[in-house]
């Protein structure tokens, strides 16, 4: 199972932007994800978590507006530890 | 005898209008209602056919129809909650190219939809009809909500400049294109991920006309 710091870096490596205390609380939008990058990542996350439902991880992206609100929602799942 | 697929045959094989998410399926005669108030709600009038005006429903039923080559109601995969509309217009087969037009409710889930839907449709069409490129036309006033696409999904072809009016200003009007042979090796690495698994137990069940389209989506296949 991944941490959540090894998730963390996973998103910001996916949406190609650098990752900081800052950068973690910033908006998708601030982060330029659009509807490509949103759904790249989805993808993403569900190939490497596969202990969590794919409606989850979907669910927990739509609901999040940051990359700390999804990280944090992953976490609930169990995607990570 | 031995029977060798090319990618776009390969890609026909699998093909399917059920996602994981979305379904594509078509369009009865009890969705006009859902497909006239989408389109005519003020936050996406603007930037579809209708274009602020408000067809009387008999003419909207025409106007849907007009052009079109193929069309298909999207519906959420869990439920089928009806999402939006996916259109291929203006068909050139002396050219081999054909226009893609997307209707979809705004929602929290809607980027992701729209592209699983996009995909599926695609593969559609690309399989059924002998198509070099697929065109589709956005607005400056949206298009930032795709821009990372440019150049890996699609390309931006051309740019009608201060082409529409909309909010007291004129905006630029995108042309953009998906070309057949870079749109199937995409299609082969993501379609995988996109489409549902193969369901096991009975067909589900049809809907009725009593029923409301909340209830569960159906194969079109």
């Amino acid at each position: 199972m991944l941490t959540r710091d090894h998730l963390m870096e996973a998103i910001f490596d996916l949406i190609d932007h650098p990752l900081d205390d800052r950068t973690r609380t910033l908006s998708w939008t601030e982060l330029g994800v659009d509807s490509v990058t949103a759904t790249e990542l989805l993808i993403h996350l569900e190939d490497v978590l596969h202990e969590v439902d794919a409606r989850g991880i979907e669910a927990a992206l739509s609901l999040s507006a940051t990359p700390d609100e999804l990280a944090a929602r992953l976490a609930g799942l169990g995607g990570t530890r | 005898m031995t029977r060798e697929l090319s990618r776009s045959g390969l890609l026909a094989e699998q093909l399917t209008l059920h996602g994981k998410r979305v379904v594509l399926r078509p369009i009865e005669p009890g969705d006009y209602d859902f497909i006239l108030n989408l389109s005519t709600s003020s936050r996406i009038t603007y930037r579809w056919r209708t274009r602020g005006t408000t067809p009387s429903p008999p003419d909207f039923q025409v106007m849907l129809w007009r052009g079109v080559l193929c069309q298909f109601l999207i519906e959420r995969a869990g439920d089928g909650e009806p999402l939006g509309l996916i259109s291929a217009y203006n068909a050139d087969f002396r050219n081999q190219t054909v226009y893609l037009a997307i209707l979809m409710r705004d929602h929290r889930g809607g980027a992701i939809w729209t592209f699983d839907a996009i995909v599926l449709f695609l593969n559609y069409l690309f399989a059924n009809f002998n198509l070099r490129k697929i065109y589709a036309e956005t607005s400056e006033l949206s298009s930032w909500t795709f821009a990372s696409g440019a150049g890996r999904y699609f390309e931006v072809e051309g740019t009608l400049r201060e082409h529409e009016y909309y909010g007291g200003r004129y905006w630029d009007t995108y042309v953009l294109a998906f070309w057949r042979e870079s749109c199937e090796a995409l299609l082969e690495k993501l379609l995988p991920t996109l489409v549902a698994t193969p369901r096991t137990g009975p067909p589900p069940r049809r809907r009725t006309g009593t029923e409301s389209p909340g209830t569960a989506p159906r194969d079109t296949e």
